[in-house]
């Protein structure tokens, strides 16, 4: 009985906050994320290796947010570098558009998406130590880049040993293939016949992919939020699809994220290339393997119904000098 | 990548398969634990017909033999393989973390191209023999018929669609397309120099340090 009250007071809370910030309908560049003392804080982009002008532009806006919001890392969910690894690609598709960021020493942290030669792990700027898969840890919280490309049974051996070891308040994952989603790859139900098991054994809390090009914040899924942010350079307009599991999805704009986490909360915020906020939000672990408390909302200020229902007739498709082959 | 939904295959088959596919694979990565080596023809059975008839019983035997010998020489054209692997590997610049793309690039076409000359008479087959080819199809194909229609179609979307040849580079400007995760627990297991990947209509082994294709068999959907 007293749970239950403990529970719906925690509900009310949380909602009642997140109420607050969403009424106050932000616009361009409001930032919604609390920047309390000590948090660990930082960005989140995917399919962001185009070289193209909308990568620069979202590339900007992290810029103009990190002044803001000073996350001092990113994590990238693959794709890093479309059509090529030379080594004008690691300037133009990487190097240049983040230039500003890393310039202020903020550290990038990349896993590998299905454009992506592996060798990719020696570049140092991108953080892996030589291997395909490897794990860090920020505060309280430990991050684990996965090849989602390869997922063969030694990766998985590696992971499990790595989640079992780790003590830290926040275990995150991220790779490239989501596990849950309604663009036109869909949802990864092979790769998530084998990671899914080990994330609820071992509880983590939040995943990060991309793959798809586009938004999308998943309902929870056995006590895990997943969240898709494939749109960090490409843009697959109208690709969205309806799903019950949609907690938020947009597909209107690049996007990128920002996240904050404080002890047992993790705020996020969803930010498009021209700096409308889509989605944000509150992440509030719970002892005992419990269901998170998970607020958010899109802004009213957003362009687009959200979630989508329908993709609109006639969406234009991203332009040929962003289309990868498939 | 793939949208992959093993309907028919759950986990207690695919169990089954490991034990039995895996059973005869050596590790040929001084890192990498021993896969133990138990023959199970029963549960090769059990996984793909189900209980044997007694009359069967010869054939199943003769199947599994087959298939251990099959396994037995793939592994040791991979051991080959890394041998050579090694040796053009010593040929070249050592590759280190750097912030220099060019480093990598380079060394990745000089590997390759020393790879290359080490095995100039490599032909198609060469390490996939026509045994271990046989049950590379098997296994793939009833993977890729368990699927859904929108399933197959999806998956083909992914692939890329090079025709591909012994030696060459893997083309950069073709993605890599995801190796079901599901598939990989029964396919042999490789050193972490190699590893499977798949094409619109092939299988290829990919040297994954080197970018190229060390090998390659077709039909295999």
């Amino acid at each position: 009985m007293l749970t239950s009250v403990l529970r719906r007071v925690l509900v009310a809370t949380a909602v009642a906050g997140c109420w607050l910030a969403v009424s106050s309908a932000p616009g361009a560049q409001d930032l919604a994320l609390p920047l309390k003392p000590n948090s660990v804080r930082f960005g989140v982009i995917g399919d962001n290796g185009t070289g193209a002008k909308p990568q620069y532009e979202v590339a900007q806006q992290m810029t103009t947010y990190h002044e803001k919001f000073p996350y001092t890392f990113v994590i990238m969910n693959g794709d890093n570098l479309y059509g090529g690894e030379r080594p004008q690609d690691f300037v133009q598709k990487f190097e240049a558009p983040y230039k500003a960021l890393l310039d202020a020493k903020v550290d990038f942290y990349a896993t590998l998406g299905n454009h992506d030669d592996p060798n990719q792990r020696f570049y140092k700027p991108f953080n892996m130590g030589g291997q395909r898969y490897y794990t860090f840890k920020k505060g309280n919280a430990r991050f684990f880049s996965l090849d989602s490309n390869y997922m063969d049974p030694v990766q998985l051996a590696w992971l499990e040993k790595e989640l079992k070891a780790s003590g830290s308040d926040w275990k995150i994952p991220f790779f490239h293939h989501p596990l849950y989603a309604s663009g036109m790859h869909g949802s990864q139900v092979d790769l998530r016949t084998v990671l899914e098991p080990l994330f609820i054994k071992y509880g983590v809390d939040v995943v990060f992919a991309g793959h798809e090009h586009f938004y999308q914040r998943i309902k929870p899924q056995q006590g895990i939020t997943y969240f898709v942010s494939g749109a960090g350079g490409q843009l697959r307009r109208g690709d969205l699809k309806r799903a019950d599991f949609t907690a938020v999805g947009y597909d209107q704009d690049q996007s990128f994220m920002l996240v904050e986490i404080a002890d047992k909360e993790m705020t996020f915020q969803a930010v498009t290339r021209t700096g409308q906020t889509v989605d944000k939000g509150l992440i509030v672990q719970r002892p005992g393997g419990a269901e998170p408390i998970v607020v958010g909302g899109s802004t009213p200020a957003s362009p687009t119904p959200i979630p989508k229902t329908a993709a609109p007739a006639g969406a234009p498709a991203a332009p040929p000098s962003q289309a990868p082959k498939p | 990548m793939f949208n992959l939904k093993f309907k028919t295959v759950g986990v207690g088959v695919a169990a089954a398969l490991i034990s039995t596919i895996a059973c005869t694979k050596q590790p040929v990565e001084q890192a990498e634990a021993p896969v133990t080596s138990v023959e199970t023809p029963a549960a090769v059975r059990e996984a793909t017909r189900g209980p044997a008839a007694p009359a069967a019983a010869e054939v199943d035997t003769y199947v599994a033999q087959t298939d251990a010998a099959a396994t037995a020489e793939f592994n040791k054209a991979v051991a080959a393989y890394v041998e050579i692997h090694k040796k053009a590997d010593g040929q070249v610049p050592s590759l280190k973390r750097t912030d220099d793309p060019k480093e990598i690039s380079s060394r990745e076409v000089a590997l390759g191209d020393a790879i290359r000359d080490l095995r100039a008479s490599a032909r198609p087959g060469d390490m996939m023999t026509p045994g271990i080819a046989k049950e590379f199809r098997r296994l793939i194909k009833k993977d890729y018929r368990s699927r859904s229609r929108e399933d197959r179609k999806i998956f083909l979307d992914e692939v890329p669609h090079f025709r591909p040849m012994v030696n060459q580079r893997y083309p950069s400007d073709w993605p890599l397309a995801t190796f079901p995760a599901t598939l990989l627990e029964v396919m042999p297991k490789l050193p972490n120099i190699l590893e499977y990947r798949l094409l619109s209509e092939a299988l290829i082994l990919r040297d994954v340090k080197a970018n190229t294709v060390a090998d390659f068999i077709f039909d295999v959907y």
